[in-house]
């Protein structure tokens, strides 16, 4: 077949719009479609978190009604609660509510025991200390994911997309607070959402809501005068692992030093 | 054409170049078919599951959903005291600071039943009043703070005890058979 340029300029006119625009006509679509149904407005929020470790009694309720929640499947948490015992002759002692719930077998609560590997005349120092995702500005499981499957919300809120992750497990190697999980169910990623689905609707996060001493605060800052916005601003707060840049926006009053 | 030049000549360069069309179009037309919908509409994801993220239904009740019913207190019979004071009042008591779902569990289908069909007999709550729940937050471990309430196993009242602690035993007496669930500050001593 002979093919002179007009023709294949005028192949090409016919063949190249075939494809685009069907392509078009989806992007454009989309954004039509379902950006009308929204009542919460996704812009203007500045979520924060806030751990008062001095007031934690460790009895492990978050981690009960977070499983509650959020449904996570029996032996993960997306939550817990770990105990730092320091002995008279300095060593640390690190025991969780994760632990606990391992060697019991027992999905009901996620209290903590007596230790009994130290005598309570040799411990020095001891505290509890509530671990959860720290919803980083700055968050490394986010730009490993292979297909954006995990994300930044436009609040600053760390999501996964358990529709869209086929589970190759990178951001869970990613994240350098061990806060990922596979969830066995589903084969998907799994994390604290800061009960992202409560949250949008004006509710606390269910740890916070159940915490029977105000461990856990959560609040919007972006709310000029409201509590969370002045613990921010007056408190003198800290992040874990600060050396990694990593920006976290769950807050600590009182990091000791042996926390890792 | 230019003259000297004939098709023949450039012929690879336009064979070329159609391979090149196609393939361009064939990734765009795949990559049409294949990105969800709703991808890039806030950033590199599907916007969509924003919206199934806030869609997950709420479980664990706020202690203001129930002033809808247990606003005041529940009087079960005239001559007794209610175990119940009513919801502002048991924000002032030590307890105050806790959750319904702390004792009473999952309430989700106590409020659904109860809109529905508020005198139905069969339908009961958790009323968890155990102690071991209770001495899940008041037992003496290791690094609870100073300021909480702590359990004395050694005083007399709380003897009986003793083996719950060491779980040896499952079935006791209730702690609020003195510490009234509503008001623990005030242990009606038992005779
Ligand atoms: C739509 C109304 C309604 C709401 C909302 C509601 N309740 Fe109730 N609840 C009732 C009724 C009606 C009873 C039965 C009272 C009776 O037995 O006289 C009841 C009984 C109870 C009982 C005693 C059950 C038993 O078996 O003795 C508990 C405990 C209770 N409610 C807790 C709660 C808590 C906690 C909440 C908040 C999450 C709540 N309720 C919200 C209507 C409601
Ligand atoms: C410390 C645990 C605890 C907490 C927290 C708690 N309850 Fe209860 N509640 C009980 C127990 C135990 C009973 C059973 C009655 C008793 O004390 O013997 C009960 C009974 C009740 C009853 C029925 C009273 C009756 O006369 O039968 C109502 C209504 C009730 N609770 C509502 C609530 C509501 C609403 C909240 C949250 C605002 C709440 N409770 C929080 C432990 C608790
Ligand atoms: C979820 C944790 C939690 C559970 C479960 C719980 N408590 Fe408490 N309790 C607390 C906290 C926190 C305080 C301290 C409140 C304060 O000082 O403001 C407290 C205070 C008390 C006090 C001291 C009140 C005072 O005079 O200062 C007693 C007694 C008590 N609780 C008994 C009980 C009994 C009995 C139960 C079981 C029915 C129980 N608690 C279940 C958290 C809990
Ligand atoms: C036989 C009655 C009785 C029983 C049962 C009982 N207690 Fe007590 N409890 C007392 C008395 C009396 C006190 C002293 C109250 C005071 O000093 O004001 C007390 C004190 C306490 C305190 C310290 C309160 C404070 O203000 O520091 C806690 C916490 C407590 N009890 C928890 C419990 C728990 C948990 C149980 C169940 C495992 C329980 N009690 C069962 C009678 C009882």
């Amino acid at each position: 077949m002979r093919v002179n340029r007009r023709d294949f300029l005028r192949y090409a006119c016919l063949i190249v719009p075939a494809g685009v625009v069907p392509l078009s006509r989806r992007l454009i679509g989309a954004t039509a479609e379902s950006s009308a149904k929204q009542k919460y407005s996704l812009e203007g929020h500045k979520y924060a978190f806030i751990v008062d470790s001095t007031r934690c009694i460790g009895c492990g309720e978050c981690v009960r009604s977070c499983n509650m929640e959020n449904k996570v499947p029996e032996g993960f948490v997306r939550t817990w609660v770990e105990r730092y015992t320091t002995t008279k002759s300095g060593k640390v002692i690190v025991d969780s509510t994760y632990d606990v719930w391992r060697q019991r077998k027992k999905a009901e609560r996620f209290n903590f025991e007596e230790l009994k590997s130290v005598p309570a005349a040799d411990i020095s120092k001891a505290f509890f200390l509530p671990k959860l995702c720290n919803h980083c500005a700055n968050p490394p499981c986010v730009p490993v994911c292979p297909v954006g499957a995990t994300y930044q919300s436009p609040e600053g809120v760390v999501l996964t997309d358990p529709n869209y992750c086929f589970g190759c497990g990178y951001c869970i190697q990613a994240c350098p607070y061990g806060v990922r999980f596979k969830n066995p169910i589903t084969h998907t990623a799994d994390k604290c959402t800061w009960c992202y689905h409560r949250i949008v609707k004006g509710l606390l996060p269910a740890c916070v809501e159940i915490c029977p001493t105000g461990a856990r605060q959560f609040g919007d800052a972006a709310i000029a005068g409201s509590p969370i916005a002045q613990v921010l601003e007056s408190a003198k707060l800290h992040v874990l692992r600060k050396d990694f840049g990593t920006n976290p926006k769950v807050y600590y009053i009182e990091l000791n030093p042996e926390v890792r | 054409m230019p003259q000297g030049i004939r098709f023949k000549d450039i012929r690879h360069i336009i064979h070329a170049a159609i391979l090149i069309v196609v393939v361009m179009v064939g990734f765009l037309v795949a990559r049409a078919l294949t990105v969800p919908k709703s991808f890039g509409q806030y950033g590199h994801y599907r916007g969509d599951s924003i919206h199934e993220n806030q869609d997950l239904s709420v479980i664990l009740e706020n202690p203001e959903t129930c002033r809808e019913c247990h606003e005041s207190e529940l009087k079960r019979k005239p001559d007794e005291p209610a175990i119940w004071p009513g919801l502002d009042a048991w924000r002032k008591g030590k307890h105050g600071s806790l959750t319904c779902a702390n004792c009473h569990g999952n309430l989700k289908e106590h409020v659904e039943r109860r809109r529905k069909d508020p005198t139905s007999e069969t339908f009961v709550v958790t009323k968890d009043n155990r102690p071991q729940l209770c001495l899940l937050c008041h037992h003496a471990i290791v690094a609870r703070p100073k300021v909480l309430p702590i359990f004395d196993p050694l005083r007399e009242e709380h003897a009986s005890y003793l083996e719950v602690l060491k779980e040896e035993q499952e079935e006791v007496i209730g702690c609020n058979t003195c510490h009234p669930s509503y008001r623990p500050h005030d242990p009606k001593l038992s005779e």
